[in-house]
C-alpha cells in the first residue's frame, strides 16, 4: 500500500513537472506564469521583454511632443560616455512592484533606459510592506551598488540613515524631501502644481459648462495639493468664469469612489474631469469619458495606461494628461553618477527641463488654438514667464 | 490504512493520546511546511527559476549572518505575540479575527503615552512599563468590546472583531494623519507618522542589529500564557469552555465570564505586540506600519495549532518568509510574491489537515482525548 500510494504521489509530481517544463518552452504561455512568478528581473536582463510597458510605448508613439523619449536623450547627450567597470545600479520600490502602473513602474523603466544606455547592471526589490523598507535596503547593499534607486516619499528616512552610512554609494529618492541632503544623496522633486496647471488650463479652454471637476487622493500627500491648487489656478487663470468642484479621497486605489464622485461631478453640470489621485482618479477620468465629458490624467500618458491604447470605451475624451517624469528623473540621476556630475541635494523637475509636460491628445479631437494656446502656457511655465501662484512646497496658494 | 482503524481507542486513551499529542502537532506543520515549499518550487520552475538557488537564497536572506538572524528575531515579535493572542482565544472555542485592530489601538496608545510629556522625561525603567501597559490598556478594551457583546447579547466574536477592525484601521489613519485637529501627527515631520516616544521608552537592542528586549519579552508571555492554560483553575476553566460550554456550565463555571475574560486577555496581549514593535522599532507608527501582523498572526496561531510554545517557531518561520524574500529577488530573480504563496499553502495543508496526514502517513486524531486541538478547528467559528 505504501509502494502504491508513493508510486501515485510521485506521478502526480512528474505530471506536474512535465507541465511546467511545457509551459517554460511554449512562448505564448510562459508570459502569464512568469507574471505570477518574477517577471521583473526578466525584463531587466532582457530589454526585449519590456517593450510591452505601456509608457515606454507611449514615449515611443509621441516622439515628436515634448515628451522625450529616454533613448533619444540616451543618443544625443551620452554618447561618449565612459562608463566605469562593474557599475551596478540597485533599486527599492515602494509597496507595489515594477510593472503596477504607478511611479515604481516609471522609475524601473529610468534605471531599465540607463541599463540600455550605459550597459550597467541593475538589480531591484519590490516592497510588500513598510516594515520591509530597512530589510530591503540592507538586502540591496549586499551587492554593493554604485547607485541606489529608492522610490517614494515613505522611504525617505530610510533612504536617509543609508546614506549617511554608506557614504560611497549614492543615493537617488524619488518624491523624498530633507531639510539637508547629504553630498551622496539627492531627492527628485516634481512641480505638481505646474503639471496641475496645465490640467487647469486645458479643463478651463475646452469646458462649454464653465464648470470642471478634479477627483483627488490623499489629501495629506503634499503633491496631490499642489496637483488640486495647480488644476484650480490654471483653470481660472484661461477661464474667468469657471467653477472648480474637487474631491480628495482617503484612497489611491479606489476606483468606484472615484466613478461615483465623477458622476456627482457631471451631475453637477461639469464637462471636464480631472483625475489626480492613482486608480482613484483613472476611475472618475473613466466615468467622464464613458458619458462623453472631458477626461484628463495625470503623472504619465493614462491613453496608455487606463485608454489601453484607445481600446477602451471613451478614449477620444481623454483630451491630455499632466504629465510627471520620474523616468527622466532617475535616469538622469544614473547618468550624472556616471558622469561624476552627482551632486546632493533637491534635483527639481519642471516645465523648465521637460520634467514636467502635457501628453498628447492621441483620438481626441482638440481645436487647434486650444492646442496652441496650451503650448504657449507650457513654454510660459518653462520659461518662468507664467507662475502658478503656488508654493512649490506647501502646495497651497501664495 | 488498517492502522487507522483501531476500533474501541476510547479505551486506552491514555497512553495513546499521551503520544500523539507529542508527535502529531509537530509533525503535521512540519510537513505541512514541506509540502507548501515543494509546490512553491513547482511554481518557480513554472517561472523559468531554479527552486535551488531561490530558496537558498531565502534561507541566505533570514538567516545568512548575524545581522540577518536578528532581523529575521526581530520581525518574528510582534508575530509571536499576537499569535499567541489568537491561540489564547482558540483555546476558549473563540475565534479572534480582531487581533489587527487591537494590535493598533495598543500600538496608538503607546504611541500617545509614550509621546507625551510626562512619560518622555522619566527613566526607561519606568518608561518602558508604562508604554507596554498602555499598549495591554487598549488592546484591553478594543478586545473586551466583543467579549461583552458576545456574553450579553450573543452577538458573534468574528462579526464584532471584523468590523471593530475596520474601525481600528480608519480610527488610526485618522489620529495619525489629521493635522487640524493635530492628534497624535508629528508636526515636524513630512509625512503622517505619530510623534517619536521618548527616548528612555525605547526598548534597548542589541549593539548593531534590530533585536531588541521585545524579543524576550516576547518568550516571556508564551511562558506566561503556557503557565496559566496548563497550571492555573482560570486555565482549566478556559480550556473547559473550549471543549465543551455546556458541560462547563454544567461544572458551575461561568461561561460568560470566562468568554469576556478571554477575549479581553487576548485583545491585551494583541495590544502589548503593538506597543512593543512601537517600542522596538523606530518608536513612531504611520498607518500602515503594522498592516497584517494581526491578520498573518490567525494563521501562524494556526501552524502551531493554538500551542503557546509552537508559535515561536512558527512566527520565526513566518518572518524568515519575509526577511529573506527580498534576497530571492535580489539573487534568484524570483518575485517576493513567492513568499506569499508558500504561506498561503502552509495554512492550507495545515487546515486540512487530512491531505498531510493521508501523504505522510500521520495518524488521525480520535475520539475526545484530543479534544483541545479539535476545538479549535470545528468550533473556531463559535461556542
Amino acid at each position: 500500500m505504501r509502494v502504491s500510494r508513493w508510486l501515485t504521489l510521485s506521478s502526480v509530481a512528474v505530471v506536474l513537472l512535465l507541465l511546467a517544463a511545457a509551459c517554460g518552452n511554449d512562448p505564448a504561455t510562459e508570459s502569464p506564469t512568469a507574471a505570477a512568478g518574477g517577471t521583473g528581473s526578466e525584463a531587466g536582463s532582457e530589454p526585449a521583454t519590456s517593450s510591452e510597458a505601456p509608457s515606454e510605448a507611449g514615449t515611443e508613439a509621441t516622439a515628436t511632443s515634448s515628451i522625450t523619449p529616454l533613448d533619444e536623450i540616451c543618443a544625443e547627450e551620452y554618447a561618449d560616455v565612459e562608463v566605469p567597470e562593474d557599475f551596478s545600479v540597485g533599486l527599492v520600490t515602494d509597496i507595489g512592484s515594477v510593472d503596477d502602473g504607478t511611479f515604481n513602474q516609471y522609475a524601473f523603466e529610468g534605471m531599465q533606459a540607463a541599463e540600455e544606455c550605459f550597459g550597467i547592471e541593475t538589480n531591484f526589490i519590490e516592497t510588500a510592506n513598510e516594515a520591509d523598507y530597512t530589510n530591503n535596503l540592507t538586502t540591496i547593499m549586499r551587492d554593493d551598488p554604485d547607485v541606489v534607486v529608492t522610490v517614494g516619499f515613505l522611504l525617505a528616512d530610510a533612504t536617509l540613515q543609508f546614506a549617511q552610512d554608506n557614504p560611497d554609494t549614492n543615493f537617488i529618492g524619488v518624491d523624498q524631501f530633507q531639510e539637508e541632503y547629504p553630498d551622496n544623496y539627492v531627492g527628485v522633486l516634481f512641480r505638481e502644481d505646474q503639471g496641475g496647471y496645465l490640467a487647469g488650463a486645458m479643463a478651463g479652454l475646452l469646458t462649454e459648462s464653465d464648470v470642471v471637476g478634479v477627483v483627488a487622493g490623499r489629501e495629506d500627500v503634499p503633491p496631490v495639493v499642489r496637483l488640486v491648487n495647480g488644476y484650480r489656478a490654471g483653470a481660472e487663470a484661461v477661464n474667468p468664469d469657471v467653477e472648480v468642484l474637487e474631491v480628495y479621497n482617503q484612497s489611491f486605489t479606489d476606483d468606484a469612489k472615484g466613478r461615483s464622485d465623477a458622476q456627482q461631478m457631471l451631475g453637477e453640470g461639469a464637462d471636464v474631469i480631472f483625475g489626480a489621485g492613482g486608480q482613484t482618479g483613472s476611475g472618475g477620468i473613466r466615468a467622464a469619458a464613458e458619458s462623453g465629458a472631458w477626461a484628463i490624467g495625470v503623472d504619465q500618458d493614462e491613453y496608455f495606461t487606463t485608454f489601453d491604447e484607445g481600446a477602451a470605451q471613451g478614449s477620444e475624451s481623454l483630451a491630455t494628461s499632466a504629465v510627471k517624469r520620474v523616468d527622466l528623473g532617475v535616469f538622469q540621476q544614473i547618468a550624472a553618477s556616471i558622469t561624476g556630475d552627482f551632486e546632493g541635494g533637491v534635483f527639481l523637475l519642471e516645465a523648465a527641463n521637460d520634467g514636467i509636460t502635457y501628453a498628447p491628445f492621441h483620438d481626441a479631437d482638440i481645436p487647434e488654438e486650444v492646442a496652441t494656446r496650451m503650448e504657449e502656457i507650457r513654454q510660459g511655465l518653462a520659461d518662468g514667464s507664467i507662475d502658478t501662484g503656488i508654493d512649490p512646497v506647501t502646495g497651497l496658494p501664495k | 490504512m488498517s492502522r487507522r482503524a483501531e476500533p474501541g481507542g476510547r479505551g486506552r486513551l491514555g497512553e495513546a493520546v499521551e503520544a500523539y499529542f507529542r508527535l502529531a502537532p509537530v509533525l503535521v506543520p512540519l510537513y505541512a511546511v514541506l509540502a507548501a515549499s515543494i509546490v512553491g518550487s513547482l511554481v518557480i520552475l513554472a517561472a523559468g527559476r531554479n527552486p535551488l538557488v531561490a530558496y537558498s537564497a531565502l534561507l541566505a536572506g533570514a538567516f545568512g549572518s548575524p545581522q540577518s538572524v536578528a532581523t529575521t528575531l526581530a520581525r518574528s515579535t510582534p508575530y509571536i505575540i499576537a499569535a499567541l493572542a489568537v491561540a489564547f482565544g482558540f483555546k476558549a472555542g473563540l475565534f479572534n479575527i480582531g487581533a489587527e485592530g487591537q494590535l493598533l489601538v495598543g500600538a496608538l496608545m503607546g504611541a500617545w503615552v509614550g509621546a507625551s510629556a510626562a512619560v518622555s522625561g522619566l527613566p526607561g525603567i519606568v518608561a518602558i512599563p508604562v508604554v507596554l501597559a498602555a499598549g495591554v490598556v487598549g488592546g484591553l478594551l478594543w478586545g473586551g468590546i466583543p467579549g461583552v457583546l458576545k456574553a450579553r447579547t450573543g452577538a458573534h466574536e468574528v462579526i464584532v472583531t471584523i468590523m471593530l477592525n475596520a474601525i481600528a484601521v480608519r480610527m488610526a489613519e485618522w489620529l495619525i494623519s489629521s493635522t487640524q485637529p493635530l492628534l497624535l501627527r508629528n508636526p515636524a515631520a513630512s509625512q503622517a507618522v505619530t510623534t517619536p516616544i521618548g527616548p528612555s521608552a525605547r526598548l534597548p537592542a542589541l549593539a548593531g542589529t534590530a533585536l531588541d528586549l521585545g524579543f524576550v519579552i516576547a518568550l516571556a508571555l508564551c511562558a506566561l500564557v503556557w503557565f496559566v492554560l496548563e497550571r492555573m483553575t482560570f486555565g482549566f476553566e478556559i480550556r473547559t469552555v473550549g471543549v465543551n460550554p455546556h458541560a462547563a456550565r454544567y461544572a458551575g463555571i461561568s461561561v460568560n465570564a470566562t468568554v469576556i475574560a478571554v477575549m479581553a486577555v487576548s485583545g491585551a496581549l494583541a495590544g502589548i505586540a503593538g506597543s512593543t514593535a512601537l517600542a522596538g522599532g523606530s518608536g513612531a507608527i504611520t498607518a500602515g506600519s503594522f498592516a497584517n501582523i494581526g491578520f498573518d498572526s490567525i494563521a501562524i496561531a494556526l501552524l502551531a495549532r493554538a500551542n503557546p510554545y509552537a508559535v515561536v517557531p512558527a512566527a520565526i518561520l513566518w518572518a524568515a518568509l519575509l526577511v529573506g524574500a527580498p534576497n530571492m529577488q535580489l539573487q534568484a530573480g524570483v518575485s517576493g510574491d513567492l513568499v506569499r504563496i508558500v504561506q498561503a499553502l502552509i495554512i492550507v495543508f495545515v487546515a486540512a489537515d487530512a491531505i498531510v496526514r493521508y501523504l505522510f502517513r500521520i495518524r488521525a486524531p480520535r475520539g475526545a482525548g484530543d479534544a483541545d486541538e479539535r476545538a479549535f478547528f470545528a468550533k473556531g467559528g463559535g461556542v
